[in-house]
This record gives C-alpha cells, sequence and structure tokens, in this order.
C-alpha cells in the first residue's frame, strides 16, 4: 500500500485540533515555568537538600552566616537562646537571631557567637580574647570554635 | 523530591481549609442571589477563616489543634460540597495551580527572608508557632505593635507542614495573593484562552519575589482588592447585607495585617462614600464602624503592650512649623524620585495613569472616576507625607526600603480600573457579568 503524505498530515491536524486544550495548557505550563525558572528551581530543590539551600541564601560565614550558627547548633547540642553579635558595618540590624530562635526561653549570656567579625577581639593567647562590640565591653572569652571570621565564645570565669 | 510533595500537601490543604464554610450546598443555595463564583467564595471564606483565626490568636491554643479542627471540618464539608461551582473551570484552575507552583518552587528553592521580616515579623510567628498568644508577643524581638494576622497565618502553615521549614507557611501568602487575580477576572465573561493571556500579563507585571520574602503585602495587596470589589458589589435597594459583613471584615483585616492599614481604611473609604448605590445612612454605618474597629485596635495594643504607634518604632512626626522649613522642603525632590522608581518598578501605576487619561480625555466626565482619582492622589500623598513629616535622621533610609512597598500593597485597587477601562474600550471584546 502506498503511504499518503497528506492523508497523515490532516489525520495529525484533526487529533492536534481535538487536544488543542491540552496542547495550549501544556505551553502555558512551559512558558509560565520558563518565565519564572522554575525548572531550575525544580533541579535546586532536588539537588540541594534545606541547610545547603539556607547556607546558599544567608551565607557560611558572612552575610547572616547560617552555616556558622547552624554547626555551633548542631555540634554543641544547644537547646537555648544564645547571644548572637554581627560586626557587619553595613547591617543596622542583626537577622541571625532568628535562625534558632526559642520564644520564652532565657537567652545565655555567658556564650556568644560573633560573625563577620571586624576588629572586635583582641587576642590575649592563643584560645583567648578580649571582646569588645560596638564600643561596649564584653570582657574576656574563651574560643570554643573558629572559622574564618565567625566565632563560638564562651565566658571566662 | 519529598519537598516538593510536601508543597502540592500544602496546595490541597490550603484549597480544602478554605473553600468551607460558604462553598456549601446548602449555604450556595441560601445565598443563590449573590451569585458568587467559585474565587469570591474563596475570598470570602478568608475573610472568615482569617477573622476567626484573628480572635483565636489571643488564646494560648495549639496551633496544630486548630489547623487540625479546620482541615477535619473541611473534610466532612466534602460531603456537601457544590462541585457545581467548579464546571468549566478547568483551564483557569489549572492555571492557578502552575502560577502557585511556579511561585512555591521560587520560594522553596531560595528561602530568604528580607530584612523587615528577618528582624521584625518572623519573631512573631515564631511565637505562634510555639503556641503562644497574642499576649507574649511582649516576650519576644522586633516591633510588638506591628499587627499580627499574617504572622499567624503564616506560623498555622509552617506548623501544618511535614517540614519544620518557615518558607511552607510562606505558601499560604501566595495562595492569597493569586486568588486576588482570579477574583478580580472572575466575572468577566471571556473565553478561557483571553482570560488566561490576560491573567499571565496581569500576575507577570504585578508579581515581585521580594515581597513574598515575609513581607505581609501580599497579604494587604488581597485585601485592598477584596474592599473594593465588595464595595462595587453593593447594588441600590437589594438588601445584600452578606456583602456589607465582608466589608467590615475586610476592613477590620487590613487593620490587622499592617500599621498603615489604618489609613488605607480610610482612603478606601472614598470608594463607599462616592458610590450613589449606597444609601446614606449605611455610608455612615459603614464608616462609624470603621471608625470604631481603629479605635478598638488601638485600645487593644494599649491594653496589652501599653503602647500603640503608626509608621515604625521611633517614628515621631515633625512639628508644624518645622514642616515647610528649607531643609525639610528638600526632601521632597527626593521622594518624588522614589515614587517615580516606583511606578517603573510596579508598572501597573503607569498603565493606571494612561489608561485614567485616555478615559477623562474621551469621556471628559471626572466625577465618573473620582474615587480612583482621589484613591490615588491621597495614596501618593500619604507615602510621601510618612517620609517628608518624620523627625527620624534616617528617613531616606526608611524611604528607599518603605516607599514602594507600601505603594504595592494598594496597587491591587488600580488593577479593577486598568481591567474596566479595557472592558469599556473592547480591546479583547470583554463581557461582564457586573
Amino acid at each position: 500500500m502506498q503511504y499518503d503524505k497528506y492523508l497523515f498530515i490532516s489525520m495529525i491536524l484533526k487529533n492536534t485540533h481535538k487536544y488543542k486544550k491540552a496542547i495550549y495548557i501544556i505551553i502555558i505550563f512551559l512558558f509560565i515555568m520558563h518565565l519564572n525558572g522554575s525548572f531550575y528551581n525544580l533541579y535546586v530543590l532536588s539537588r540541594f537538600n534545606i541547610t545547603e539551600r539556607l547556607i546558599k541564601s544567608y551565607g557560611n560565614c558572612g552575610l547572616a552566616s547560617y552555616g556558622f550558627i547552624n554547626k555551633i547548633y548542631k555540634n554543641f547540642n544547644i537547646n537555648e537562646n544564645i547571644q548572637i553579635l554581627n560586626d557587619n558595618p553595613n547591617f543596622t540590624f542583626n537577622d541571625s537571631i532568628w535562625f534558632k530562635y526559642k520564644p520564652n526561653v532565657k537567652t545565655n549570656k555567658k556564650k556568644i557567637i560573633l560573625i563577620n567579625n571586624k576588629n572586635s577581639i583582641n587576642f590575649i593567647e592563643k584560645d583567648k580574647v578580649n571582646l569588645t562590640f560596638k564600643k561596649k565591653q564584653y570582657g574576656t572569652y574563651r574560643i570554643l570554635k573558629n572559622e574564618s571570621n565567625c566565632f563560638y565564645l564562651e565566658k571566662y570565669d | 523530591m519529598i519537598e516538593i510533595l510536601n508543597i502540592f500537601y500544602l496546595f490541597i490543604v490550603i484549597f480544602l481549609i478554605f473553600s468551607f464554610p460558604l462553598n456549601n450546598i446548602f449555604l450556595t443555595k441560601k445565598f443563590n442571589k449573590y451569585n458568587y463564583n467559585i474565587f469570591e467564595i474563596y475570598s470570602f471564606n478568608l475573610l472568615l477563616i482569617l477573622s476567626c483565626l484573628l480572635i483565636l490568636s489571643f488564646f494560648k491554643l495549639n496551633l496544630i489543634n486548630i489547623f487540625y479542627f479546620l482541615l477535619s471540618i473541611s473534610i466532612v464539608n466534602l460531603f456537601f460540597f457544590d462541585w457545581f461551582k467548579f464546571k468549566k473551570l478547568t483551564s483557569i484552575l489549572i492555571l492557578f495551580i502552575i502560577f502557585l507552583l511556579s511561585y512555591s518552587l521560587n520560594i522553596s528553592s531560595y528561602p530568604h527572608l528580607e530584612w523587615d521580616a528577618s528582624v521584625n515579623w518572623i519573631f512573631k510567628v515564631l511565637n505562634f508557632k510555639n503556641n503562644y498568644s497574642f499576649e507574649n508577643l511582649i516576650n519576644v524581638p522586633g516591633v510588638i505593635e506591628y499587627p499580627h494576622i499574617g504572622t499567624y497565618i503564616w506560623a498555622l502553615f509552617w506548623k501544618a507542614s511535614f517540614f519544620d521549614y518557615e518558607y511552607t507557611g510562606r505558601i499560604f501568602f501566595l495562595f492569597i495573593y493569586l486568588i486576588s487575580f482570579f477574583t478580580l477576572t472572575a466575572n468577566l465573561k471571556l473565553d478561557d484562552i483571553k482570560k488566561i493571556i490576560l491573567l499571565i500579563i496581569i500576575i507577570t507585571l504585578s508579581f515581585d519575589k521580594i515581597l513574598f520574602s515575609g513581607y505581609q503585602e501580599p497579604i494587604m495587596f488581597f485585601l485592598c482588592i477584596i474592599f473594593v470589589i465588595l464595595a462595587q458589589k453593593i447594588i441600590l435597594n437589594k438588601k445584600f447585607y452578606l456583602n456589607y459583613f465582608f466589608l467590615i471584615l475586610c476592613a477590620n483585616l487590613i487593620l490587622w495585617t499592617k500599621n498603615e492599614g489604618m489609613f488605607l481604611i480610610i482612603f478606601l473609604s472614598f470608594f463607599i462614600i462616592l458610590r450613589k448605590e449606597i444609601p446614606n445612612n449605611l455610608k455612615f454605618i459603614l464608616i462609624a464602624i470603621f471608625i470604631t474597629l481603629i479605635l478598638l485596635k488601638q485600645n487593644i495594643y494599649l491594653h496589652y503592650f501599653d503602647n500603640s504607634f503608626i509608621g515604625w518604632k521611633g517614628h515621631q512626626f515633625l512639628k508644624l512649623n518645622e514642616l515647610f522649613t528649607f531643609e525639610i522642603l528638600q526632601r521632597l525632590p527626593y521622594l518624588l524620585y522614589q515614587v517615580l522608581i516606583t511606578f517603573f518598578k510596579y508598572p501597573i501605576y503607569l498603565v493606571f495613569i494612561l489608561s485614567l487619561a485616555i478615559t477623562l480625555a474621551k469621556d471628559k466626565n471626572f466625577k465618573k472616576h473620582l474615587n480612583y482619582m482621589i484613591f490615588f492622589i491621597i495614596n501618593i500623598a500619604m507615602v510621601i507625607s510618612i517620609f517628608y513629616s518624620t523627625a527620624d535622621a534616617n528617613w531616606k533610609f526608611h524611604a528607599q526600603v518603605g516607599l514602594d512597598r507600601i505603594l504595592y500593597q494598594t496597587s491591587g485597587v488600580y488593577l479593577i480600573f486598568i481591567i474596566s477601562f479595557f472592558k469599556n474600550f473592547k480591546l479583547i471584546n470583554f463581557k461582564s457579568n457586573n
């Protein structure tokens, strides 16, 4: 039997007409998803876990330093609020407090997380520092963890 | 992958919860004369449920119990669900879900809170998420006097989620935002494809990702639109009292979403005052109720926190004699420049100005569009005066980060005018139910 090209094309067009609505919806779906970068977002969501995405968004040790703060809370098994000081001069506010904040739980003043340190600490010894944040004297602290310019400090008794 | 499933779970839960109570075969029969479409039903259910949640927020209740209660009654309601309301809406509903999915992927792949959210709003969310009441807001960081209904619902859906991530609560903000566009266009008698194109254009023009980074603007955007839609629904000599009731709920929610809501209520009242179809005595009653709601809110804050303010923390007005000094007058060019930037940032404003100019040139009837003109002028004047009249030396910074957001939340109102403009010009062959 000879292959009828025109009949074949007309059949495809007929079927296309039949599924016109579905085709429109698929086109619109692809258009909106592409417009909003949703395919890339889908990739990000399936490729990176929430901690990685939060670090990408808030920084590891820099910006709001989610990565460092998260690591401290996890490694030191902390279940209380800890004072967080952000030495970034561009910040008029501290946007890191909420990461691990627990309402109605006392803030442990003996421990401090200092992020984006510029010149808030003066080394006395290798693990012993003097903390002065925004002209306020905090006293002497022991470094429990340090990564780049982020510090987890404990008050020296 | 599990997170994507969680997003779909939240979609289902949100769609279910806010289908109650009005989408019920008994109620739709009873309120048949109102002829509400499905998106209006969802919008008014939102007003009802948010108002109930506002009351519940004053009590120390377990948020998850509230969620289970809402979910249970909405599941029971499925047996009395009016599926007829969804008839011939498949494509429009699919479009809604596509937008919701697309924007949800956006906020979940980059879960970032902007500055106001990360230093103010999120602490209110954490307060409610940990089952504390409104009264406990005094014990958490951030500005106590900021209203809280948006943060309460954020906490509710965060807690309802299978994952303990704050962004899951913000998916509701996308839902409420998108509902406003679909409610706006629901009564237009257009074929599906034209309506879809119209929706894609207006949603894309209006969407700003930053405003979904924990800000309350999407809720205000929705409430302002619903307020004007309700004001326009009131028809002379027909006793549609349910619309008045929803209007009052909407006004109250505006007050409890953001502090500037107090001003917005006053400005939005022009849509009531200038509407001939509303009898004068009802206008008076409505305005009196709005004033009572404003006073009630102020008194609640004074009662609980011994403080109440408008603007931002530390905001103080300049003395009258200082307002027109050369130093203060110098602020005007900068503020006007910021307003101009906002017009380009949110092109709804540009389209509105253009369509208003064309309408006025064509109709030469200023009275007909006086409500929109007054609202536009005083809205801009209010925004400028907030930053102009403050004694805060940091006014420039506040104007930079706040002015555009204040203008954004009311921009939805102009969409109503824009749609009616295109309807009148019959550019895309509109026929309306209204």
